[in-house]
């Protein structure tokens, strides 16, 4: 079939901020995929400058809603990078405790409110909701979980307050912590019912070749250590403009990241899971399998059992944590401030999340660098696009735009930390050959 | 941060002192677990949220949250799910209290800044003041 295809969606609902996406298919051939994102100037970045470096945590809290703590951690790892000191095990213990509250919260919003209505055919999580109420609430419930962890070790209920360069202003006590575990006891079985629950959807025949990108720790990735890939990266992060570049593309007005001299590449869930399967927990790695994974992910529509996988983690990662805490002595760590540069990394729940800050002798800030999770994924995207595009091309364009909407909400694109606006477009050309 | 999109926090910042003390003042990003939270055990609760429906800047309107809310009021809080959603959700879950008053402020600005449009803070005080009245009403 030879022609002229246009679909036009006037926005893709259910992704957090909006972004834009055009095909251009001529003559059943597709021509052109752009994943783009209409972004104002980067006020964050720019906000920043001349600031102390204190205020960066609170700052950057700012730019993303659901995943606040993601950039306090990134930010102050930086900065404790610039200035050359370590907050110790138990602090840093602390931090990836908060990191888990964020990851409940994050990928369960995703997976019960944002992704799951696709694989069921509903519209939206609200007609879900009226025909699947326990499991809606299940959800709710367990997203509640999370905000408590980050409530309680983040000093409020939105932009957490409680973190600092150095530590924490304040720290819980034991008895805090242990008030949590209940609902985590409880979020701990609602989990691996997740995972049985999504394992169960009908998912596309969708194999990637991506190159992998995440954080590598002694435990499975999430609050800080080196860069790997599965194509050999392994670097400190004060490495990463070495190793990735960010690329102005003229669609668009965020920035295109590609490794150097390769090109695309993937970070998040399917990246931190097929890199660190082995790090994740028995149950963790049990259910994974009997879910029908492998220790490597590359099915872009399976992101949604992985988030329910790494869900489960997260929580019993918190138990771990609180089982074995011991309130410090300190709750932050005195430092010198000086002039120097510092990069630091740690996993969004939508991936790798990098910031780098020059200072001057005063401690204020002369350069910002931000790279979200996002971003770096622009190009998997749309080259998941034109696979997906290139195996469903006889659809109808209602039909192809729900598919490639679905294709995107499988990288859950935190869009607004990258941009503000999204606009569906699809161009089929006929040229009568 | 993000200008415009401080316009319900600052309707709150504006109750404080004002209102009754039991009756309480929540702030929050949209988080949807949150709100659902909020007003399981509520009677009546009322909604301040930036809009952007393509009204002019400042522009107020107040609607029966219960009827619906436009969908043409996408909350410039793009993060999370927008508030109709989440009246929709509330609704579908059984969970909505038995009054829901939503006061939608017309946004200018939400992309960058740390204060409110001149117009946008004229509706913020003009708000304020409305929910004030309703509140002492309904004591009275």
């Amino acid at each position: 079939m030879s022609g002229t295809r246009e679909v036009a969606v006037d926005y893709l609902a259910r992704v957090e901020g909006e972004g834009a996406m055009r095909v251009k298919v001529v003559d059943d051939q597709i021509e052109d995929v752009e994943f783009s994102i209409f972004e104002p100037p980067r006020f964050f970045e720019a906000f920043m400058l001349g600031r102390p470096y204190t205020d960066a945590p609170d700052i950057t809290a700012r730019i993303c809603g659901i995943c606040p703590i993601a950039y306090q951690v990134s930010s102050v790892n930086a900065m404790e990078d610039a200035l050359e000191f370590d907050v110790g095990e138990q602090l840093t213990a602390l931090r990836r405790l908060i990191y888990c509250g964020e990851w409940i919260e994050s990928h369960v919003l995703h997976v019960y409110l944002l992704h799951a209505p696709d694989f069921l055919g509903y519209e939206s999580a609200i007609h879900m909701a009226a025909d699947h109420r326990e499991i809606v609430e299940r959800g709710l419930r367990l997203k509640k979980a999370g905000n408590a962890i980050v409530t309680l070790l983040g000093g409020r209920e939105i932009h957490p307050i409680n973190l600092r360069v150095g530590g924490f202003h304040r720290v819980p006590t034991k008895k805090e912590l242990d008030s949590l575990i209940p609902e985590l006891e409880w979020g701990r079985d609602a989990a691996k019912e997740t995972i049985r629950w999504v394992s169960g959807f009908s998912f596309p025949k969708v194999e990637e070749e991506y190159e992998f990108v995440a954080i590598s720790q002694d435990g499975y990735p999430m609050n800080t250590g080196r860069i790997i890939s599965n194509r050999g990266i392994d670097i400190a992060p004060a490495e990463f403009n070495d190793y990735f570049t960010e690329e102005h593309v003229a669609r668009s007005n965020a920035l295109h990241s590609r490794v150097r001299g390769r090109g695309a590449y993937l970070v998040g869930p399917l990246a931190r899971y097929s890199l660190a399967f082995e790090k994740l927990t028995p149950a963790a790695r049990d259910l994974a399998l009997e879910a029908g994974l492998g220790p490597i992910c590359n099915n872009p529509f399976k992101s949604i059992i992985v988030r329910s996988v790494e869900t489960l983690y997260a929580i019993e990662e918190a138990l771990r944590i609180i089982d074995e805490y011991e309130a410090p002595k300190q709750s932050s760590v005195p430092h010198e401030v000086k002039a120097g540069e510092g990069s630091g990394v740690s996993e969004a729940p939508r991936g790798l999340l990098y910031h780098r800050y020059r200072l001057d002798d005063e401690g204020r800030i002369t350069d910002a660098q931000i790279t979200p999770p996002t971003a770096q994924n622009q190009l998997s995207i749309e080259s998941d696009l034109r696979v997906v595009l290139e195996q469903n091309l006889e659809l109808p364009d209602d039909d192809l735009s729900w598919v490639l909407e679905q294709s995107i909400r499988n990288y859950d694109p935190c869009i607004s930390c990258a941009t503000h606006f999204l606009k569906l477009t699809v161009e089929r050309v006929t040229t009568g050959g | 941060m993000r200008s415009d999109d401080g316009a319900g926090p600052a309707v709150l910042d504006r109750l404080r002192g004002s209102v009754p003390t039991d009756v309480p003042l929540v702030e929050s990003m949209g988080d949807v677990a949150q709100i659902l939270d909020a007003w399981r055990s509520s009677e009546w609760v009322i909604i301040v949220d930036a809009v952007m429906s393509g009204s002019p800047p400042g522009t107020v309107r107040r609607l029966d949250g219960r009827g619906g809310v436009p969908t043409s009021w996408r909350s410039p809080s793009s993060h999370l799910i927008g508030l109709a959603e989440a009246i929709e959700l509330g609704g579908s879950l059984g969970s909505l209290p038995d009054e829901v008053t939503v006061f939608g402020i017309e946004a200018e600005n939400v992309d960058g800044g740390t204060t409110l449009t001149p117009s946008v803070g004229a509706a913020v005080e003009e708000v304020a003041e409305e929910i004030l009245t309703l509140v002492s009403h309904r004591d009275a």
